[in-house]
C-alpha cells in the first residue's frame, strides 16, 4: 500500500477528508465570539490609554515634589543701625544711634552697620557705605 | 459592525465551514478539535473583519490562523497521540499523515488536498518555495515508508 505518485496521494486525501461530516456551521456562535473579542480589545485599549494618560498627568507632580518642612534655611539675626561706625580694625566709632531695623531670625547673630563717609574704611564705603560684622 | 458586515461574515462561514473543518481535521486528526479550531479562527477573523478584507480576504487569514494554531505545542502533541484517532481515522494514510511533523503535514494538505500551487503554499505558510518543495519531498518519502509499514501491520 504505497503511494505511487502525487495524484494518488491527492485522491486518497480527498477520500479520507471528504468522509468527514462537519456539524452545521456555527454562524451565530462565531459572530458572538468575534464580538466578544472586539469588546475585549476595546476595553484593553481604553484601559491602556487611561493608564498612559494618568501617567502623563501624574509625571510632573511626581518629578517636582514640594520642599520638605525641615529644609528651611536658618536666618541670622540682623540689626541695622544708623550713623554708626564699626569696631573693625580696632577703631572705635562714635556712639551708636537707635536701631532702624533689628530682630532675630532663629540663627546666629549678625550685625549690619551703616555709616557716613569718612567714618568707615574706603573699601567698605565703596561697597555701599555699609558692612557686615559677624560676632 | 453593521448588519452588512455581519451578513458577509455569515455567508463566508457557511461557505467555508466544511472545507476548513476538513483541513483542521487533516492537521489534528480530531474532528471536535478541528471544529473548535476553525470556530476560534473565524471569531478572530470577524473581530478584525475590515483589516482582514483589506489584507487580501478572509480565506488567507483564517487558513493562516488554523495552520499556526495547529503548529502549536498542544495541538502537535494531540495530533501525534494515537488515542485521539477514532475508529474512522484508522486509515493508514491518516495515521501516517499524523506522524509527519506539523510543517510537512501542512504542506501535504495544502499542496495535495487543497490543490494549491507551491507558491501559494509558500505564501500561506510564510516560507520559501524551495522550502515547500523540500518539505513536500520529505513528507512523501515518509508517507511511503509509513504506509508500507502500516500496511504490513494491518494486513
Amino acid at each position: 500500500m504505497s503511494i505511487v505518485d502525487e495524484r494518488e496521494l491527492s485522491e486518497r486525501l480527498d477520500g479520507v477528508l471528504d468522509a468527514i461530516t462537519p456539524s452545521p456551521a456555527p454562524v451565530d456562535a462565531a459572530l458572538r465570539d468575534g464580538k466578544l473579542i472586539r469588546a475585549r480589545r476595546s476595553i484593553t485599549t481604553t484601559a491602556g490609554l487611561a493608564v498612559a494618560a494618568g501617567f502623563v498627568v501624574a509625571m510632573p507632580a511626581l518629578l517636582h515634589q514640594p520642599a520638605r518642612p525641615g529644609a528651611t534655611p536658618v536666618r541670622p539675626t540682623v540689626t541695622v543701625r544708623q550713623l554708626c561706625l564699626s569696631t573693625r580694625h580696632g577703631v572705635q566709632g562714635p556712639p551708636r544711634q537707635p536701631e532702624l531695623v533689628a530682630g532675630p531670625a532663629g540663627g546666629p547673630a549678625a550685625e549690619l552697620v551703616a555709616g557716613r563717609a569718612g567714618g568707615l574704611p574706603a573699601a567698605e564705603l565703596a561697597a555701599g557705605r555699609c558692612a557686615w560684622l559677624m560676632p | 459592525m453593521d448588519s452588512r458586515t455581519d451578513a458577509a461574515f455569515a455567508e463566508f462561514v457557511r461557505g467555508r465551514w466544511s472545507t476548513l473543518v476538513r483541513l483542521g481535521y487533516g492537521l489534528t486528526g480530531d474532528q471536535r478539535l478541528a471544529e473548535n479550531l476553525v470556530r476560534a479562527a473565524l471569531a478572530k477573523a470577524y473581530a478584525s473583519w475590515p483589516r482582514v478584507i483589506r489584507a487580501g480576504g478572509p480565506d488567507v487569514y483564517v487558513r493562516r490562523i488554523i495552520l499556526n494554531a495547529s503548529h502549536g505545542r498542544f495541538l502537535r502533541r494531540r495530533a501525534r497521540t494515537p488515542e485521539t484517532c477514532g475508529q474512522d481515522d484508522r486509515s493508514a494514510l491518516m495515521t501516517a499523515l499524523l506522524r509527519l511533523p506539523a510543517g510537512q503535514r501542512s504542506v501535504v494538505l495544502l499542496r495535495y488536498w487543497m490543490d494549491m500551487t507551491e507558491a501559494e503554499v509558500a505564501e500561506a505558510l510564510g516560507c520559501s518555495v524551495g522550502s515547500v518543495k523540500s518539505q513536500a519531498s520529505r513528507a512523501l518519502a515518509k508517507l511511503r515508508v509509513s504506509e508500507d509499514l502500516l500496511g504490513e501491520i494491518l494486513l
